[in-house]
């Protein structure tokens, strides 16, 4: 409950606040929210069954954002920046499609 | 399915693959930790769809930009050509009122007022042929379009059945004129022109259309009509007017406008 009211004051809070993002980290932020959800469909998933470790769950989230903005910043620098950001969104869809379908199962049990 | 639980590193349950781990117990959860993650997440969230949402705007704002340009140039240029075609016939004017003024003026305006017209420094009003020439209907299967040497030959076949003047969708081909292809684009005379293209021929309608269908280009164009599908009409004229030509940069002595 604490979480998702928190997950919503993050969103109103962004909203307002309209925080602006540096020119040159504007790239990597999509990359970042994808990552970012990964981690909060897992956490999910990993909360319905009851295998839920709040460690595991902030250190995946920090470490998913900055391992995702890190892979984009290399292909950036090796001049394949657009396909391993297509790389990273396509593993990290896979991932959450798979959480979503885990929760699905728990949540309708089929 | 390997593939997804390669992906997943096997940390992954896919559904469909049989049963979850077991659960692992976890540390008492703190949910303030938890929360201020989440908290993360949702700015996270919310910054990224300011930032596209900002985004966006941003190219239509250069859009716009890029329009506003090509509209300022366009009446640039429409300004321009008005200017030249005063200019011209101020030049003209003074040319005529020096044709008066001597016998040598005079046989050299004479001279020009013969040329004027072949070399395309005057418009020409006058009946002839014209060829219509255009791209298969995009519905097909494109295999064949038409190129620069298509209307370079249609042109030259037309001087050499005896055209008198040729303009191509309005522009006038004189001896420094190209038509050429830049990128997909056709320029005649630096223009651009997209199709269809209209190749316009003053002259005899019966010779010029005699000599056109009579050769091997003709021939060949409709062998492209039945197999590609391009367009190819042919049809004679009582009254074509063909402009003077825009870039014969400066008219010769006494020469109209």
């Amino acid at each position: 409950m604490i979480g998702a009211a928190a997950l919503v004051l993050g969103v109103v809070l962004g909203l307002i606040i309209q925080p602006t993002v540096p020119a040159g980290l504007e790239p990597y932020l999509p990359i970042a929210v994808v990552a970012a959800l990964d981690a909060l469909f897992g956490g999910l998933r990993a909360a319905l069954d009851r295998a839920f470790d709040d460690k595991v769950f902030v250190v995946s989230f920090v470490a998913n954002v900055l391992v995702a903005a890190l892979i984009v910043f290399l292909g950036d620098q090796l001049g394949v920046g657009g396909q391993l950001t297509t790389a990273v969104v396509v593993v990290l869809g896979i991932r959450i499609f798979a959480n979503a379908a885990a929760i699905r199962r728990h949540l309708f049990g089929a | 399915m390997s593939l997804l639980s390669a992906i997943g590193g096997g940390r992954v349950w896919i559904p469909e693959q049989g049963a979850p781990r077991p659960p692992r117990r976890g540390q008492p959860v703190r949910p303030l930790r938890v929360a201020t993650v989440l908290l993360a997440a949702g700015l996270l969230l919310a910054a990224a769809v300011t930032q596209t949402r900002r985004a966006a705007p941003a190219v239509d704002r250069q859009r716009a930009a890029l329009q506003a340009q090509i509209a300022a140039r366009t009446r640039e240029v429409d300004g321009l050509t008005a200017a030249r075609a005063r200019l011209q016939g101020q030049l003209a004017a003074a040319h005529a009122t020096a044709a008066r003024s001597g016998s040598t003026q005079r046989a050299a305006a004479a001279t020009n007022r013969r040329l004027a017209p072949i070399t395309g420094a005057q418009a020409v009003r006058g009946p002839g042929l014209t060829v219509r020439l255009d791209n298969p209907p995009s519905a097909k299967r494109v295999a064949r379009t038409i190129t620069d040497s298509d209307v370079q030959q249609v042109a030259n076949q037309l001087w050499s059945a005896g055209a008198e003047a040729v303009a191509v969708n309005g522009v006038r081909l004189t001896s420094r004129t190209a038509i050429r292809d830049a990128g997909g684009a056709l320029l005649v005379d630096f223009q651009p022109q997209s199709p269809p293209y209209l190749v316009a021929a003053v002259g005899a309608p019966g010779r010029l259309s005699a000599g056109f269908a009579a050769s091997p280009l003709a021939a060949r164009l409709r062998s492209a009509v039945t197999v590609f599908g391009i367009g190819l009409s042919v049809r004679t004229a009582d009254a074509l007017l063909l402009p003077a030509s825009r870039s014969l940069a400066t008219p010769a002595p006494g020469s109209p406008p």
